[in-house]
């Protein structure tokens, strides 16, 4: 049975479960203990000691996240002692800073200036130790940008990188004043394992850790009158995007943000959700392919199973770590990078534009994708297929730059073509939506009929489980599909790269035998973003993926196959899924990287 | 030797993880004198680790080097009594017949010399290590010969007479090597258990463990032994709450990692009586239930691992034929004074970084590999194997009520008797600085860096022990020629590059109290800030992580306090 524990804080009786921190029972009383290096999503580390509160009888202070709550505790949270320790370190965390606040890009969104300002530091008197070290700023990555000098060593970031994603591109190194954060051998960012994933960014709680922002170039090529510029925006953008703007966490303000691009002056405002239904078509039918391969005619050299390739933070993390699985990869390009083909293609054809004159924006929830457009693959249409990647962040703030009042907004539609949206390709940006949306229309290409769920719900897909597993029974399939009849169709839904590394580590030894694996790079899915808004936990993450789930119900149509653009781009363009042009414009390749 | 190869090697009885990591490091350091990327490559392929953790990792240990160094590593000890002793003349031979300077290579790569903190050899400064060679009591003439031979290579062998060299031999067990710690007039009243001539470690173990476990724990208890490292917690009840602890698999640690500057009392009684150390040890698996003990060494005594091994191996032998199910093994540090701290020194040993952990919980409960753990200094192993044999009363009646017993003092600094003694808890500073002192001790440092520093007024009401100033037992005396802002200055150096950190206060703190007292010194800041930065070691005393933060205040309270005027002007 689990033990509850008595305690009191400032005097207030509270109980709580054997194992609480002091800090979650404090919460419990609606006391707030600031916090710098605790982060939900992470083990406790205990190290930047501003969560400091007084025990009874003890003569040290507790650093409050790490230490359990034992019963019959007494707690002051905000003493005399407590007061002024607190402030000391605040201080003294400011003296190793480069406190230049108001050129920073983090300004007004730094957890350390808040702590500053919330315990009126004022004057500093100590010593700026930053004049006796020397730090670079690494700006070699397409997608974070790494400032030393603002780091305050709370470590988030390399738990980050190690707990959550596997990666451990960054890790603490050196001891005493030398101790910094680092990648392996001082190497820039660009050339060492990263991902790009940005989960460290999302985490870092100042300006050390930033993503690379594109905001000045996209708001130049919207000045200039010979380029036309166009935009997409991601299924997870549209659930987030409010919390930089006002509004509550959990909204949907897809409407609002159509009408907000437009302001900005984009000269057609378009959906990455038309290529997430183009994604389905395409890698739906390679999954068919490659199992009809396999079945049928017993190839050997067909990879299963195959993984989804929307998330480039898994691309990269898969290219370094299990290179041998590259050909279970499917080939499709994702979303973004599918847009980005057509958009200077096919769409450049049918508004009759100059492909040289077309500047191709995407608005992302994620900062590995400003890498992926950065790939020297990714120019498959002649040009560089996305000129620039801004994240959900970056959009957030040339709103509020272009004084655009967004909670007052009205709503408006996509532009068109390229601008329809499914169901199914709204929920991409939840963690399994690929997956729901493959099946959604796979299953129905194969039996002609619906997926067997209610109101296409496919909940066994659904949710924050780290590594989901699902089957289905594949019954009454049409003629074509016959070799599919009865085959359990065995699938598997990863997010967040530790769990990606999990799955792939049992497939690798032959402990898992799936058809088809749904892997994105980070908690969550693509809701959970690096380039989502700051802060990120559990519980924002579920109200984001709620309002995905929502959308969804909300659209009409909830099929990818039945996206009126899709059905016209193979009858005007590219013909049929996986045709030659979907080749040349759509698929790629991957690279075999070293794990080191 | 290729690293595949040093791995293969290093960890042949072992399955291949995360906690063999130091060993191979410290063997590609021993082959190739540091770690060069592909090195780290390799292992990180071998051990499926992250190739940044590792890097990180090995950037943590002073020895082990990530950057280019040297065939012959000169590493100088810079610690306060070794300034005393004449360091920066020794510094200036290497640097003149070198022609480099204290963190440089020489062109050839024949050279790196390195500056580092106390090795452990207070009573015969300045002290320093050639690779694993050991030199003390260096002069400038001596110091000069040594390096000529070194830069004249096929000349080393000469060197054999200037080296120091570890003592244990099959007949130090046997005790015909004393320690020679000179005559005392008797004001402090000298012990013989530790280095007692009879050491029968065999002999007491056998006994010891005759008697029932928990009545064994109580008279340890009784007796009132507290932890001999420093910290000084009550030994019977560490072994008692590892004994409850409900799990099969249980460890014993002696912790060898003694970094304390100005101590070395370990360092002697390693070389003096190994054997009853590793018995203390297999006494306590015996009791708790551990099958499995190991001895962290500190990195700095390298030079008495191959003895220290055989020892261990013989000792393993006589635990068996006494029927105990018990094995020592020796894990060497790799210079980080941090590690010192149990928990720092159990995530060290488990292949990570020497960041201490949060505590509770404690190592009793969960401790090396997550499982109840006794870690005790190396003394207090001994006496715990010599309670059991002369009892609890005849323990407590030496010393006084909360400081039991006898403990051992590393005596260092102006004094004409520098050495380990032995002697009776309980007595006064005054006391003791008359019997060691030289008729000029301005100061006593009691306890190391992170312990008190005690001026000549207070001598006389101050008492070595747990209601006074305990200690570990470094004693450092300093007469009235010696600057005590150096000495601040130089234990704040020492703070700062050896804080693990990890927590705001310690890291940060202990570089604001050097640039702070360097800043007051210049006068870019003014006297009174002075009572800002003692305003800060206050938040360091209470809101650092460790004990490491924690007792920077010590010093740096009582110097300053004490020496006010030394310290501004």
């Amino acid at each position: 049975m689990e033990k509850i524990l008595e305690l009191k804080i400032n005097n207030i009786s509270v109980s709580v479960k054997e194992g609480t921190s002091i800090l979650d029972a404090a919460k419990k009383l609606n006391i707030r203990i600031p916090t710098l290096c605790h982060h939900d999503d992470l083990c406790v580390a205990g190290n930047c000691r501003v969560c400091v509160v007084e025990q009874k009888g003890v003569k040290t202070l507790q650093a409050s996240c790490a230490v359990p709550v034992s019963n019959g505790m007494e707690i002051f949270t905000n003493t005399e002692k407590v007061r002024k320790a607190r402030k000391h370190i605040i201080e003294l965390l400011l003296s190793e800073h480069n406190a230049n606040c108001t050129t920073c890009y983090k300004n007004g969104k730094c957890e350390l200036q808040d702590l500053a300002a919330e315990h009126a530091v004022g004057e500093n008197n100590f010593i700026d130790l930053l004049q006796f070290h020397e730090y670079i700023i690494d700006r070699s990555s397409a997608s974070i940008i790494k400032d030393d000098s603002k780091c305050i060593r709370c470590q988030r970031c390399v738990r980050t990188c190690s707990q959550l994603q596997k990666v451990s591109a960054l890790a603490v190194v050196n001891k005493g004043s030398e101790q910094k954060i680092a990648t392996f051998f001082d190497q820039p960012m660009a050339s060492v394992v990263c991902t790009n994933c940005g989960q460290c960014v999302n985490r870092c709680p100042t300006g050390a850790l930033t993503e690379k922002n594109y905001i000045s170039e996209v708001f130049s090529a919207l000045g200039d009158s010979n380029k036309h510029v166009i935009v997409q925006t991601a299924p997870a953008v549209r659930v987030a995007l409010g919390e930089d703007l006002g509004i509550d966490i959990g909204s949907r303000v897809t409407g609002k943000m159509v009408t907000a691009l437009r302001r900005l002056g984009f000269d057609s405002v378009l959906d990455t959700d038309f290529t997430a239904d183009l994604t389905i078509m395409e890698e739906g039918t390679e999954l068919l392919t490659r199992l009809k391969k396999v079945l049928v005619d017993g190839a050997t050299d067909v990879a299963l199973p195959m993984t989804t390739s929307c998330s480039p933070g898994w691309i990269k993390f898969l290219e370094h770590k299990f290179p041998e699985y590259v050909q279970n990869v499917s080939t499709c390009k994702s979303p973004q990078q599918m847009f980005g083909a057509l958009a200077k293609t096919y769409y450049a054809q049918k508004r009759n534009l100059d492909p040289a004159n077309i500047v191709s924006v995407s608005i992302m929830p994620c900062t590995a994708k400003k890498y992926e457009a950065n790939r020297p693959e990714m120019r498959d249409s002649g040009y560089k297929d996305v000129d620039y990647v801004l994240t959900t962040r970056e959009l957030a703030r040339m709103i509020k730059q272009a004084g655009i009042d967004f909670k007052t907004l009205d709503d408006s539609n996509y532009d068109s073509f390229m601008g329809d949206s499914t169901g199914a390709a709204v929920i991409f940006g939840a963690t399994g939506g690929v997956m729901e949306a493959a099946i959604r229309t796979a299953y129905e290409i194969v039996t002609g009929r619906e997926v067997p769920f209610n109101n296409l719900n496919i909940t066994p897909v659904r949710g924050m489980e780290g590594v989901k597993e699902a089957s289905l029974k594949i019954e009454g399939c049409l003629e074509t599909w016959k070799f599919l009849e009865g085959v359990e169709l065995k699938v598997a839904i990863a997010h967040g790269l530790v769990n990606a590394d999990k799955v792939m580590q049992s497939v690798k030894d032959g402990l898992s035998h799936y058809h088809f694996i749904e892997i994105m790079a980070c908690p969550g899915g693509c809701l959970g973003g690096g380039g989502q808004p700051i802060p990120t936990n559990l519980e924002i993450r579920n109200k984001r993926s709620k309002a995905i789930y929502e959308e969804d119900m909300g659209l009409t149509i909830r099929k990818s196959h039945e996206n009126p653009e899709v059905v016209q781009i193979y009858k005007e363009f590219l013909e049929k899924p996986l045709g030659h042009k979907s080749h040349e414009l759509l698929h790629t390749h991957y690279i075999k990287r070293d794990r080191y | 030797m290729q690293t595949k190869a040093i791995i293969e090697r290093v960890m042949k009885n072992s399955v291949k993880s995360r906690e063999g990591l130091i060993t191979v490091l410290q063997e590609i350091v021993r082959q190739k004198k540091y770690i060069n990327e592909s090195d780290i490559l390799d292992v990180a392929k071998e051990l499926d680790l992250s190739p940044a953790d590792i890097y990180g990792t090995a950037t943590f240990y002073s020895f082990l080097d990530t950057k280019s160094r040297g065939k012959y590593v000169i590493r100088l000890c810079k610690s306060i009594i070794a300034e005393m002793k004449g360091k920066d003349e020794i510094e200036k031979v290497i640097c003149d017949i070198l022609h480099i300077k204290p963190g440089e290579s020489t062109q050839d790569k024949m050279f790196t010399f390195l500056e580092t903190n106390d090795i452990g050899w207070s009573d015969k400064e300045p002290s320093m290590l050639i690779n694993a060679d050991l030199y003390t009591e260096l002069t400038p003439e001596k110091t000069s010969e040594i390096i000529k031979a070194y830069l004249n290579d096929n000349e080393i062998v000469k060197l054999e007479s200037l080296k120091t060299k570890s003592i244990i031999s099959d007949e130090s067990c046997r005790n015909t090597i004393q320690y020679n710690c000179g005559e005392l007039k008797g004001l402090v009243k000298k012990v013989d258990i530790i280095f007692n001539k009879d050491c029968g470690s065999s002999k007491k173990l056998t006994e010891a463990i005759k008697k029932d476990k928990d009545s064994f724990i109580n008279e340890i208890i009784d007796s009132g032994l507290r932890g001999r490292g420093g910290a000084g917690f009550p030994t019977g009840l560490k072994w008692k709450f590892a004994k409850s602890a409900q799990d099969q698999e249980k460890y014993v640690i002696c912790n060898a990692d003694e970094g304390e500057p100005g101590t070395f009392k370990d360092r002697v009684i390693l070389q003096e009586v190994p054997c009853k150390v590793f018995a203390g040890m297999a006494l306590c698996g015996h009791v708790i239930g551990a099958k499995k003990g190991y001895m962290y060494l500190r990195g700095e005594y390298v030079w008495m691992k191959d003895d220290l091994n055989k020892i261990a191996e013989e000792s393993n032998k006589m635990f068996k034929e006494l029927g105990l199910d018990f094995a020592v093994e020796l894990r060497m540090g790799s210079g980080a004074y941090v590690c010192g701290e149990e928990t720092a020194l159990i995530e060290s040993m488990e292949g990570q970084r020497g960041e201490p952990r949060n505590k509770p919980p404690y190592p009793a409960s969960i401790g090396f590999r997550n499982k109840p753990t006794v870690i005790n200094n190396v003394e207090t192993f001994i006496y715990v194997l010599e309670i059991a044999n002369i009892g609890a009363q005849k323990f407590k009646s030496m010393g006084t009520v909360d400081s039991a017993g006898s403990k051992v003092f590393s005596v260092s600094g102006d004094t004409p008797k520098p050495g380990v003694f032995e002697l009776e808890l309980g007595m006064t500073l005054a006391d003791f600085v008359e019997e060691f002192g030289d008729g000029d001790t301005k100061a006593v440092q009691v306890g190391g860096a992170s312990g008190f520093c005690v001026p000549r007024r207070k001598f006389k009401d101050t008492i070595i022990g747990f209601e006074g100033i305990p200690t570990g037992g470094s004693m450092m005396l300093f007469n009235s020629h010696r600057s005590m802002y150096n000495v601040l200055h130089n234990y704040l150096e020492f703070f700062a590059e050896e804080s693990c950190g990890q927590c705001t206060p310690c890291r940060v703190g202990c570089q604001q109290l050097l640039k702070g007292v360097e800043a007051i010194k210049s006068k870019e800041k003014s006297p009174k800030y002075l009572d800002d930065l003692l305003d800060l070691t206050e938040t360091m005393k209470i809101a650092s992580k460790c004990g490491l933060g924690q007792s920077v205040a010590n010093a740096f309270k009582s110097i300053v306090l004490e020496f006010k005027e030394e310290i501004v002007y």
